[in-house]
């Protein structure tokens, strides 16, 4: 009886952390691909090989000594963002928004000095945000800057994740970042997460600590029915990434620039299960569906259409066993 | 789940149970070993100041050559003065010389095997007549034992019979010495003659006056003198007799009444009846006397067994190693338990902790040092570590010199720990080395940065986490059955590679899933 809630949650079709690892990551990411998606830089040189597009990289910072020139490099970029090639879950990932005299102003409105930014850089370096301490490379790249459809949602730049399962794209959030979360959009720094629809890449629910909320808590606006623009573009990058990597379960981190359009943020071999929360519903239904499609040779194109159909379908079968209970 | 992980983890548990048996059915196996020998930890500690030229302190170290204790392992750290071993009468002195105004110590630490010891007198039928083997020496009289005085003549004749044989007179004078004489628990210096006019005597009294009857009746006899060891540090200085029969020594103990055998917690330290420690010039003198008792597996028994047997399982039992490998094995072979119970946790239940195997070794660590002590001492190093910590985060140290300081800190906070502790006179912190200094250390990092990027209260579940399992680890290692069940039954491993191997392939929910999840528990169906 004390277990009724594993029973609705199968019902749901939740996806466990221990079936995810085991099945869909150990069973679709080999683990000689995952230094594509690990390491940002090298994500970086795959996309631009393939046509997709990230932010601007303004430098790399490889080695202690190159930290001098860090100024330098700097000195063209009123805002930027430095982060760890090889960080997780938003650690280390620190934005300038702007200037003001020597000082750098963050998201958080805090001040940073050029001895701040040194420290950051050399604490990357020695593997303070790196997975296993390992030592890692910064990387500065442009500060995407908010389109407008985000005004008003919060100081920072919201990322929008596609889960990719064998090419095909299963389900999308939107992550929204917050003061809490200090203009991260990673969802336990508090970030709002909101439910994407994959067919029109519409926001349809939200959750904010995993609470259901319809409007973000720092400016009151209304966090349900966001159109996300570019959905197209999106799509196309989630299910190209697939194709570039030979990743089968993925986890794609786009944004979208002010002018450029949708950019490639980051990859991720072991995308998080908070997702069904943003969306409410479950991922088990829609990814075996799409364990049984015939993908060979299947362009991006052909897979995003698949993408709609699997998810028609499954809500077709959901609403059905809903009126049979 | 994968059905030929399930059949390979029947398999694996199949062996392990199917041997179990075996050796338990056919070779006569217990599943958890008696325990017959006693092995203790003991320390003898002495301390003074020297207060003339000649300060000097002697102790009389344990002998070596009983056959019913095993010394060994022994230890020996002297300061302030020298140290030397010599012969005195057979038994083996420690000599500490030290200095005017100098302060000596010395700490003698060694291991000791006890086992029972089962003795009991000839019979009569054997005692050739004039059996003097043991030399006449034992048979004079001594200056506290005036076995020639004609008062313990005729107390001997009043409690013996005239025509009485050897045995039986032994046996008489036990009586009479256990019986008839009242024990005093001071006034251990008492002389034989003095215990006899007055019938009352301590350890020392009576057994002079033992030896003193014996060697009146013609029986060489001795006082022997030894510890009656006891857990913590109330072991107690016993002496006794001992009868010279049929070329064989016998003990006639009158305060615990044993006659042929001793208690089995008794230790022999050396025959005479000189004092177990004396000192020529010297003040502030201190001795303190520590025993810990550990139980030694059925070992010899299987020991026999193992190298008389020609069955292959008998002859790879773990028994045939030393005891000292067979210690440290028994605590290696619980560890993959411990890793079983970490899997659990954290794949079933999903209780975070800092590193894999960090609870683990935390449960190695609290078996050495107790397990409130331990888990206080970790969290004051770990505490003040921390603070440690976030001063370095103000000097912006590079990552690898900043964990290099913080581990030299770490181990000043042990170091100090153990010097206060020491001063305040408690032996428990200065358990506080037992801990993995790295580990701490790394642990004392990632719980510092997890304060920052994940907030305090991820910090305090993940440390909640770790200490859970932790203890749930230790309970499993302390199990002192299991202990002896795993080095009698090594192939109980192969049903916990069996069990990991299930855990590995667990695709289910994690119980903390439930909480996680909670925003589904009613389906999440929406307005
Ligand atoms: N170039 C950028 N411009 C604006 N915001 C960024 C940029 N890079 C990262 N961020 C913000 O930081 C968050 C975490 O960065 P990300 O590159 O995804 O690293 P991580 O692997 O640590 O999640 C993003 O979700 C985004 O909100
Ligand atoms: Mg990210």
């Amino acid at each position: 009886m004390s277990l009724w809630r594993f029973q609705t949650y199968r019902r749901v079709g939740l996806l466990g952390i221990n079936r995810r690892n085991a099945e869909y990551i150990l069973g679709h990411n080999p683990r000689r691909l995952f230094p594509l998606v690990d390491d940002k830089l090298a994500t970086k040189a795959l996309c631009r090989d393939h046509g997709i597009r990230t932010p601007d990289l303004y430098g790399t910072i490889s080695a202690h000594h190159e930290i001098r020139d860090l100024e330098k490099m700097l000195a063209p970029h009123d805002s930027f963002v430095m982060k760890p090639a090889s960080g997780a879950m938003g650690n280390g990932v620190l934005m300038v928004l702007k200037r003001r005299g020597d000082s750098f102003i963050r998201g958080s409105g805090a001040q940073l000095g050029i001895r701040d930014l040194r420290y950051h850089a050399s604490s990357i370096l020695s593997g303070l945000y790196s997975l296993g301490g390992r030592v890692d490379r910064a990387l500065i790249e442009a500060r995407v800057r908010v389109h407008e459809v985000f005004n008003d949602l919060g100081e920072g730049v919201p990322d929008c994740r596609v889960i990719v399962f064998r090419g095909v794209p299963v389900m999308s959030m939107l992550r929204l970042p917050t003061q809490m979360s200090d203009g991260r959009a990673n969802l336990h720094q508090g970030a709002i997460a909101a439910g994407v629809d994959i067919t029109t890449g519409t926001t349809h629910h939200a959750v904010h600590l995993d609470r259901v909320v319809s409007k973000h808590p720092d400016t009151g606006k209304a966090v349900r029915g966001i159109q996300l623009p570019h959905w197209d573009e999106i799509l196309r990058i989630s299910a190209m990434s697939a194709d570039m990597t030979g990743l089968g379960y993925l986890g794609v981190d786009v944004v979208i620039d002010a002018d450029e359009g949708p950019m490639l943020l980051e990859l991720n071999a072991r995308p998080g299960l908070s997702i069904q929360i943003a969306n409410g519903g479950g991922l088990t239904p829609l990814l075996e569906r799409i364990e049984k499609l015939d993908i060979s040779g299947s362009t991006p194109k052909e897979r995003i259409a698949m993408a709609r159909s699997v998810f028609a379908a499954h809500r077709k079968a959901a609403l059905g066993e809903d009126r049979a209970t | 789940m994968n059905l030929r992980v399930v059949l390979l983890a029947a398999a694996l548990a199949g062996c392990g149970v199917v041997i179990v048996a075996y050796k338990i059915g056919a070779l006569g196996y217990e599943l958890v070993p008696r325990t017959t020998e006693d092995r203790w930890s003991v320390q003898m500690q002495v301390r003074y100041r020297g207060a003339g030229d000649n300060a000097v302190a002697r102790i009389h170290l344990p002998s070596d050559r009983e056959p019913h204790q095993r010394i060994y392992d022994e230890r020996i750290v002297s300061e302030g003065g020298t140290f030397d071993v010599i012969t005195q009468d057979g038994n083996r002195v420690g000599v500490l010389a030290g200095h005017v105004g100098a302060q000596s110590t010395l700490s003698y630490r060694f291991a000791v095997h006890l086992s029972a010891r089962e003795g009991v007198l000839p019979a009569e039928a054997e005692i050739i007549d004039g059996d003097l083997e043991n030399g006449s020496a034992w048979l004079e009289a001594e200056q506290y034992i005036q076995s020639d005085d004609p008062r313990v003549a005729s107390r001997l004749e009043e409690i013996n019979a005239p025509d009485a044989g050897p045995i039986e007179t032994v046996r008489h004078i036990h009586g009479y010495v256990t019986d008839e004489v009242a024990d005093l628990d001071f006034g251990d210096d008492t002389d034989a003659l003095t215990a006899l006019q007055v019938e009352r005597g301590g350890p020392l009294g009576k057994a002079r006056l033992a030896v003193a009857l014996a060697r009146a009746a013609g029986i060489p006899a001795r006082v022997v003198t030894g510890i009656d060891l006891e857990d913590g540090a109330r072991s107690e200085v016993q002496h006794w007799a001992e009868v010279s029969l049929a070329g064989d020594w016998h003990a006639l103990d009158p305060i615990s009444g044993y006659l042929g055998s001793l208690p089995r917690q008794r230790l022999i330290v050396f025959t005479g009846d000189a004092p177990l420690l004396s000192t020529a010039a010297v003040e502030d003198l201190s001795f303190q006397l520590t025993a810990m008792k550990e139980e030694v597996s059925q070992h010899r028994l299987y020991r026999r067994r193992a190298s008389d047997a020609g069955r292959l399982l008998d002859r790879v039992s773990l028994y045939t190693l030393p005891v000292q490998t067979q210690m440290t094995l028994r605590v290696l072979l619980l560890i993959p338990f411990g890793a079983l119970i970490v899997a659990l946790f954290r794949n079933m239940v999903g209780v975070p902790t800092f590193g894999t195997f960090m609870p683990v070794l935390l449960a190695l660590a609290f078996i050495e040092t107790s397990l409130a002590i331990g888990v206080a001492l970790l969290l004051l190093i770990i505490g003040v570590g921390w603070v440690f910590r976030r001063l370095l985060d103000w000097l912006q140290l590079l990552m690898i010199p900043r964990l290099s300081f913080l581990l030299t800190v770490v181990i000043l906070i042990i170091v100090g720990i153990s010097l206060l502790s020491d001063h305040a006179g408690m032996t428990a912190g200065l358990s506080a080395a037992a801990f993995p200094i790295v580990i701490i250390t790394a642990t004392i990092e990632r719980f510092s940065v997890m304060i920052v990027e994940e907030g305090p209260r991820n910090a305090a579940k993940t440390t909640a986490g770790t200490l859970l399992v932790a203890l749930a680890c230790y309970a499993l290692l302390m199990s002192n059955m299991l202990q002896r069940t795993v080095l009698a039954f090594p192939e109980l491993l192969l049903p916990v590679l069996g069990a990991l191997l299930l855990i590995g392939r667990y695709t289910g929910y994690r119980l903390s899933e439930w909480v996680r999840f909670a925003a589904f528990k009613k389906g999440f169906k929406e307005a």
